[in-house]
């Protein structure tokens, strides 16, 4: 038996102080956590059904040492949002019948959160090389590519609305 | 199946990762990334030093040279504008084709180079470009050319408690590179990784580097190829374009590869040569960049 180490992280904004085996990869955190959006295909980094947030960013769960978390902050899929309250993005990739077995899906969200992060409007190109890391063998990535679409269409109709709310509020002189 | 570290240090300097590795040798293991160690599945208990913490992530250039440190990602190297100026920009475009982005965000530097699995890109890059490596122990500090470091499995080269704090390259702005990664998919490991640079002097091809990877074991020159591009005309024929190819297809020992037979690669790779060096020679002077082509 190896002994357990402390990992002090923060996964969907709460802290953790969890023990962990010095050599466990986060995927298997997460999952032993209860968090099992996050899911495990290949194990080599191929597939990235494993992929999460770390600090903003989108990294393999499977390839990534649970101990280099420490001190980050980790979202899982859990962490944007639930069948209740869907987040934006899940709701368009529903809409979009972007989703058949649904294995590939909480990365694929978590890359397309990145993503519209990072840019507002970003080109095909960067989306194709941004999902690059995503397999999935039910879609063809037709409806994916749609879904993130209506992503787009949503951010900007978002932000004109927010534009023309802070209009109408600022008084007129 | 989680590999087996007994113990998960995290120094906070390179000091303190120098102190931690000169302890227990053989059972001490450096990490980078991480990604080689999770990948190994290697059946051996170890002592693991995470050096994430210990300030070795640098990314800067001097005007003459880019240093990269040992912890750099490759995701840092791509984003970076200190990097950008390596061969107009060809080091960015190369370690862009290495994998998807997330995995870009775990390999590292010195991972990559003292791995140095046969796809790995980093290498062949480092030998076409004239670089150096940066090795430290508690003691003592070397540096070696990426020649001599990649003479034999990097592991072997390095002693006891040694680990790589950096790299070196030369910008070299007046140098013509060219990159090309041949694979079946964009993310796939490569099947050959070809890398050509050269300067240029009245009008002829001077001290020309041709360097093969992912088909052999270690990233190699073709010595032969090098001497017949010297002295050619910048603007070199197609005739000599195919001839360059086919002296790399004859002289470079392949490893065994159950993807593709050795003829097929063999041939291959006179292609690429003839494809890079003609795409190299028709360049304007504005771009000396040349980007590879992913199929």
């Amino acid at each position: 038996m190896t002994e357990l180490m402390t990992l002090n992280t923060r996964i969907n904004g709460r802290p953790y102080t969890i023990q962990i085996q010095p050599g466990a990869v986060l995927a298997d955190v997460l999952r032993s956590l209860g968090l099992t959006g996050t899911k495990v295909g290949c194990r080599e980094g191929h597939c990235g059904s494993c992929i999460v947030l770390l600090n903003g960013k989108p990294v393999n769960s499977c390839l990534l040492l649970a101990a280099k978390v420490e001190d980050a902050d980790v979202t899982t899929i859990e962490g944007l949002g639930d069948m209740q309250s869907p987040h934006p993005i899940q709701e368009a990739f529903v809409q979009a019948g972007a989703v058949q077995c649904g294995f590939c899906t909480p990365g694929m969200v978590l890359t397309t959160k990145a993503l519209f992060d990072e840019t507002p409007h970003p080109t095909p190109e960067r989306i194709r090389e941004a999902l690059s890391g995503n397999l999935c063998r039910c879609t063809g990535y037709v409806k994916i590519f749609d879904a993130l679409r209506l992503v787009e269409e949503r951010l900007s109709r978002s932000v004109e609305v927010t534009k023309k709310s802070a209009r109408k509020a600022t008084p007129k002189r | 199946m989680p590999v087996i570290i007994t113990d998960y240090q995290k120094p906070r300097s390179l000091k303190e990762a120098l102190e931690l590795l000169a302890d227990e040798h053989g059972k001490t293991v450096a990490i980078g990334g991480g990604v080689s160690i999770v990948l190994s599945g290697a059946p051996r208990r170890m002592r693991a030093v995470d050096l994430q913490w210990a300030g070795l992530d640098e990314i800067s250039t001097n005007g003459k040279e880019l240093r990269l440190g040992a912890t750099a990602t490759f995701d840092q190297i791509v984003r970076s504008s200190s990097a950008a100026r390596v061969g107009n920009g060809i080091l960015c475009y190369a370690l862009k084709t290495a994998a998807s982005e997330p995995i870009r965000r775990l390999i590292t530097v010195g991972g990559n180079i003292v791995q140095c699995y046969y796809w790995a890109t980093l290498p062949p890059l480092l030998l076409a470009l004239d670089a150096k490596i940066h090795l430290r122990t508690l003691q003592h500090r070397r540096t070696l050319g990426a020649d001599e470091f990649f003479a034999e499995p990097p592991p072997r080269v390095l002693v006891p408690g040694e680990i790589v704090t950096e790299v070196t390259i030369p910008l070299a702005p007046k140098r013509k590179v060219g990159f090309e990664k041949f694979s079946k998919t964009a993310n796939d490991y490569a099947l050959i990784h070809l890398v050509i640079s050269y300067a240029v002097q009245g009008r002829k091809i001077v001290e020309p580097r041709v360097v093969v990877g992912a088909c052999t074991n270690l990233p190699v020159r073709c010595h032969a190829a090098e001497e017949f591009l010297e002295g050619q005309p910048s603007n070199i024929s197609l005739e000599n374009a195919l001839k360059a190819g086919q002296i790399v297809a004859h002289h470079v020992a392949l490893r065994r590869d159950s993807r593709a037979s050795s003829a097929y690669r063999r041939r291959l790779m006179a292609v690429l040569v003839q494809r890079l060096l003609s795409r190299m020679s028709s360049e304007g002077k504005e771009s000396q960049h040349v980007e590879g082509g992913l199929r």
